[in-house]
């Protein structure tokens, strides 16, 4: 059976994009990253930013992979932010007093500071559950731009990973905002739903990809042709290699 | 691999509340009934509380989403969940609603000819005489939706009736008890219409001061209409979104939003329109009526049209409920199985008495009469390159121009009855092959399937 994400894949520094669609969301993806980086380091921290899943969510899931959540956030080692407030982004206008972007790289940049020096066995994740829904609601594209950039700098200068998800609506012609974000990756997961339809057996194909920004590969790449296919279950995706699913088996 | 699998139950004591129950999959998931039996079988089981669901209905010469909203709001008003409904017509909307038969005050109105479930009785009964091969007899009956309640089930899903009317009495006491709140869509002030809603929503919500807090749903079934304004994209993904997260931050409550007909194509809100739609809210369906489109409704005579999911309420868990609990959809996928298998098409249809979900199967044929060996009709077939220029001649110089091009290959002629008969004159000279097809006129012969072969002493029979 296949294991998926390479465990190497987010070592410190790495700014990851994971691209999905609307019938093979990658929330598992993000799931999966919290709990294996809170397993695998003893001291790890996480800073998450909340768009489109609910905290209630990442707790229930969570303790099905027995992360213990709310003793996380007690010891200060998990941070939720919030990044919407209630009032719409307005459409059209350049305002930087109206951005509510600005003081959220403020925040994010402050509970960076106050880990002191980072040590080895200390890696810090920072994961944006959704960054395409604060372009559909009306944050303009070059703001959204400003925002990533200054959050891909705060990670390296942190030492810590960047995992960012932006839902793919039009396959075939990319967006301004993915072409964005593909300069900015060292590494882009895609999770992409069969192209017969939805299936019990297999959810999605999972490839991975080397961004731009890397200098030196790390880690295996995972091509189109031999993506890693995978099924959903309750609390966790099983992952195994093309034909190799339990239909098959 | 050991193949015990223990099931983490959790130990959450679950208050019941009036109409809702613990979704199968996860003890947590709190499920309501939409009133249609078949609609919560395909969310798996029925909409989870905490949970927005978005119904689209792109025709604009019917009133499906509507038909779906109306249940959700009976189904609200007959298990005494607080109901709210958004709108400048909502009173008139809920007024409109459907009521189960034989409530005090509403009599169904009866007529001679038989309702359509009788019909489908006598015909069931009838099936049972056929005899069938006895290896089948086992085999359950095949069934296209999931049966109604039956009377345990009462008390979360009702049986509606559509020739039944809300009587007023029933309006009028929620309204007494503050069952049901009408909440009228406003333009004061420099606030988007969008956003008064919400936080009127938000209040009743916060009101909400008991230690079990009320189920209560939301209902908005004409978003986007003239009375909202001048909407664009951005204010619909705002709008869901923050309902979503209202429903999140009281999560004993649920929303159902029908969006208004011309709101609900990729035209109007751009390409992956119907996709932002599904990504902002927890459930999503299209109820494309045949209304619109003749074709599609003589090839599937008993349905009205057809439901498309993009996207399923999963509140606590990975897979959707509805993936391992949904008997419409038949995507199993649970671990012990030999694997699942692809979805069923879904359709929809509106009897006298009921609406209802069901699966879509071709004909027994396929939609195609006959096997066909030779080409149609229409279709006459020219010898490579001889007899283009003759025949071309009398037709418009447009399709002259591409037939020369496709000199190779058979060309269709797209002319008038009179050039298509000059055609097969012209090339009844040329070939054998144009003589059958000349002879096989519009008049449209029934054709047998034979088989010749070349070698007869081969296939001797």
């Amino acid at each position: 059976m296949a294991t998926f994400p390479p465990p190497d894949l987010l070592s410190s520094g790495q700014v990851v994009i994971v691209t999905d669609q609307i019938l093979s969301p990658a929330d598992f993806l993000l799931h999966r990253t919290l709990a294996s980086h809170f397993k695998d380091h003893k001291d790890a921290r996480c800073i998450v930013l909340l768009v489109s899943e609910s905290i209630s969510r990442w707790n229930a899931i969570a303790s099905r992979a027995t992360v213990n959540l709310a003793a996380l956030i007690e010891s200060q080692a998990l941070r939720f932010l919030d990044m919407v407030k209630d009032i719409q982004p307005h459409l059209g206008t350049d305002d930087s007093t109206r951005s509510t972007l600005v003081p959220l790289i403020n925040e994010v940049r402050s509970l960076l500071q106050q880990q002191g020096d980072v040590q080895a066995d200390q890696p810090t994740l920072i994961l944006l559950d959704d960054i395409s829904t604060l372009e559909w609601m009306g944050y303009a594209t070059n703001e959204l731009a400003k925002f990533l950039r200054a959050l891909s700098i705060l990670a390296r200068k942190g030492n810590a990973s960047l995992v960012v998800r932006h839902h793919v609506i039009t396959p075939d012609t990319p967006d301004e905002l993915f072409r964005f974000l593909l300069q900015l990756c060292t590494y882009h997961i895609d999770v992409r739903p069969l192209s017969s339809g939805r299936s019990g057996a297999v959810n999605g194909e999972i490839s991975l990809y080397r961004g731009p920004s890397n200098g030196t590969a790390h880690v295996k790449t995972i091509p189109r042709q031999h993506a890693v296919q995978y099924r959903l279950t309750d609390a966790a995706a099983v992952y195994f290699e093309k034909g190799t699913g339990q239909a098959v088996l | 691999m050991s193949s015990f699998k223990r099931k983490a139950v959790s130990k959450q004591p679950h208050i019941a509340q009036p109409g809702t129950r613990s979704s199968p999959s996860s003890a947590a998931t709190i499920i309501t009934s939409t009133g249609i039996p078949s609609l919560d079988d395909i969310l798996g089981g029925g909409l989870p509380l905490s949970c927005s669901s978005v119904i689209l209905a792109p025709d604009v010469h019917s009133a499906y989403a509507e038909l779906v909203a109306k249940y959700y709001i009976a189904q609200g008003l007959a298990l005494k969940q607080r109901t709210l409904v958004v709108g400048d017509s909502a009173q008139e909307f809920v007024s409109e609603c459907m009521w189960t038969p034989g409530a005090s005050g509403s009599v169904p109105s009866t007529s001679g000819t038989p309702g359509d479930e009788e019909e489908e009785g006598k015909a069931s009964d009838h099936d049972n005489k056929v005899k069938i091969a006895w290896r089948y007899e086992q085999m359950k009956k095949f069934q296209t939706t999931v049966d109604s309640p039956n009377s345990s089930t009462e008390e979360f899903c009702s049986t509606f009736d559509l020739t039944c009317r809300i009587p007023e009495q029933v309006i009028s006491e929620a309204s007494a008890a503050q069952t049901v709140s009408f909440i009228p869509v406003s333009h004061q002030g420099d606030a988007s219409p969008s956003d008064i809603v919400l936080n009127q929503v938000a209040d009743i919500l916060q009101k909400d001061r008991r230690s079990t807090p009320w189920a209560t749903r939301i209902c908005v079934p004409l978003f986007g209409s003239a009375e909202w304004g001048d909407i664009v994209p951005q204010n619909v993904i705002w709008f869901l979104y923050r309902l979503r997260r209202l429903l999140r931050q009281y999560p004993h409550s649920c929303a159902m939003v029908c969006p208004a007909s011309h709101l609900c194509e990729d035209q109007w809100g751009g390409p992956g329109w119907i996709q932002k739609l599904a990504w902002v809210s927890d459930a999503c369906i299209t109820l494309s009526a045949f209304g619109g489109d003749p074709s599609l409704s003589a090839i599937f005579p008993s349905h009205h049209g057809m439901v498309h999911i993009h996207a399923q309420p999963a509140p606590h868990t990975l897979l959707p409920p509805s993936d391992r609990f949904s008997a419409l959809r038949g995507v199993f996928a649970s671990a012990s199985s030999a694997g699942g298998v692809g979805e069923n098409n879904l359709a929809f249809k509106c009897m006298r008495k009921r609406l209802i979900f069901e699966t879509l199967h071709l004909d027994v044929e396929g939609g195609v009469g006959e096997r066909r060996t030779t080409p149609a009709s229409t279709f006459s077939p020219m010898e490579v390159g001889s007899s283009n220029n003759t025949p071309t001649e009398q037709l418009p110089s447009v399709d002259a121009d591409a037939s020369r091009l496709s000199g190779d290959v058979a060309t269709v002629e797209v002319g008038l009855e009179e050039s298509m008969a000059q055609t097969r004159i012209a090339s009844h000279a040329v070939s054998q092959a144009d003589e059958i097809a000349a002879a096989r006129k519009p008049g449209k012969a029934k054709k047998k399937v034979a088989f010749r072969s070349d070698a007869p002493d081969l296939y001797d029979f």
